[in-house]
């Protein structure tokens, strides 16, 4: 006998991540790609912008705390720093975590290449929407410039079920009618 | 076709103010030098060249341009110096920036995430 526990679906909150790539330029700043990843309150957002020397990757989390949310990212850095001596590349990997509050709708901008500012930044706004239910994570993404390697994924951690299994004994379990009729609690004695 | 002669005698000319020719060939240098103006000229001013240099040497009256003299010794030595600041220097460059990459600082080259 299984029985099943799952957790009931809670007051249904959508949360939002829309984003957009940005690169200086000399006149205004040039929108590279852009997108949004919604999905319930434990959906993660994994972006990825890659390049000839240098490859960022962040998984980006929420944590709400009233009316602010904590976005917690694990960056997952390779920069290219050279050549070996038989001419193969050489990568240097750095992993690290950033951890910034702010409120629902505000925009954090997320430097991947370093403090320095240069390069592309990320514009993050963190949205929450009240739902019905609870609906499958979402995502979309809009590469403007198509020679960037930029990838945007929803992430949702799996989903927790508790089973409970009973073992039923036969000779114990059953009454006697049953067992004279029933093959397997013969066959178990 | 005058002036390969002339680059021939020149050279000859050289030879001679080093001492380095043979009785022969300076009587041969001697009688062209009595006919070329233009070889005399130039025999002139490779000795004017040498009294600057014999002058700059702090020898005027030298019979030849003194040459700077390398010691064995002091070859050697001035290696072994050559060497140890190489080696000091890129001693302590490895210090200071390590191995490949730039030499910025790490935390410069992390992301970082700015609430606006």
């Amino acid at each position: 006998m299984l029985s099943f526990t799952i957790p009931m679906q809670g007051p249904g909150t959508r949360l939002t991540y829309r984003i957009r790539v940005i690169e200086p330029a000399a006149v205004a700043p040039r929108i590279l790609a852009s997108g949004a990843v919604s999905g319930p309150l434990d959906t993660d957002m994994r972006l990825t912008l890659r390049s000839d020397s240098v490859e960022v990757e962040a998984l980006f989390q929420v944590t709400p705390i009233g009316d602010t949310v904590n976005l917690g990212a694990e960056f997952f850095t390779k920069r290219r720093v050279g050549r070996s001596r038989r001419g193969l590349p050489v990568w240097e990997d750095d992993t690290y975590r950033r951890v910034v509050r702010l409120a629902w709708n505000d925009t954090a901008r997320v430097y991947p290449f370093g403090s320095s500012r240069r390069g592309a930044w990320v514009e993050l706004i963190l949205e929450r929407a009240f739902a019905g239910g609870e609906a499958r994570p979402a995502e979309e993404f809009d590469v403007v410039d198509t020679t960037r390697d930029f990838r945007l994924e929803a992430v949702v951690r799996p989903r927790r079920a508790h089973v409970v299994l009973n073992r039923l004994v036969p000779s114990t379990s059953f009454p006697k009618s049953h067992r004279a009729s029933c093959s397997w609690c013969s066959a178990a004695g | 076709m005058t002036e390969p002669i002339h680059d021939q005698w020149l050279v000859q000319i050289d030879a001679e103010l080093d001492g380095e020719l043979s009785l022969v060939e300076r009587a041969a240098l001697a009688k062209h030098l009595a006919t070329c103006v233009h070889c005399a000229g130039a025999r002139a001013s490779q000795l004017e060249v040498r009294v600057a240099l014999a002058r700059s040497a702090g020898n005027p009256h030298a019979f030849v341009v003194p040459r700077p003299v390398i010691r064995p010794g002091t070859l050697t030595l001035w290696v072994a110096i050559a060497l140890g600041i190489g080696l000091l220097a890129g001693w302590g460059a490895h210090q200071r920036w390590g191995g490949p990459g730039s030499g910025a600082p790490l935390e410069e080259t992390r992301g970082t995430i700015v609430v606006h």
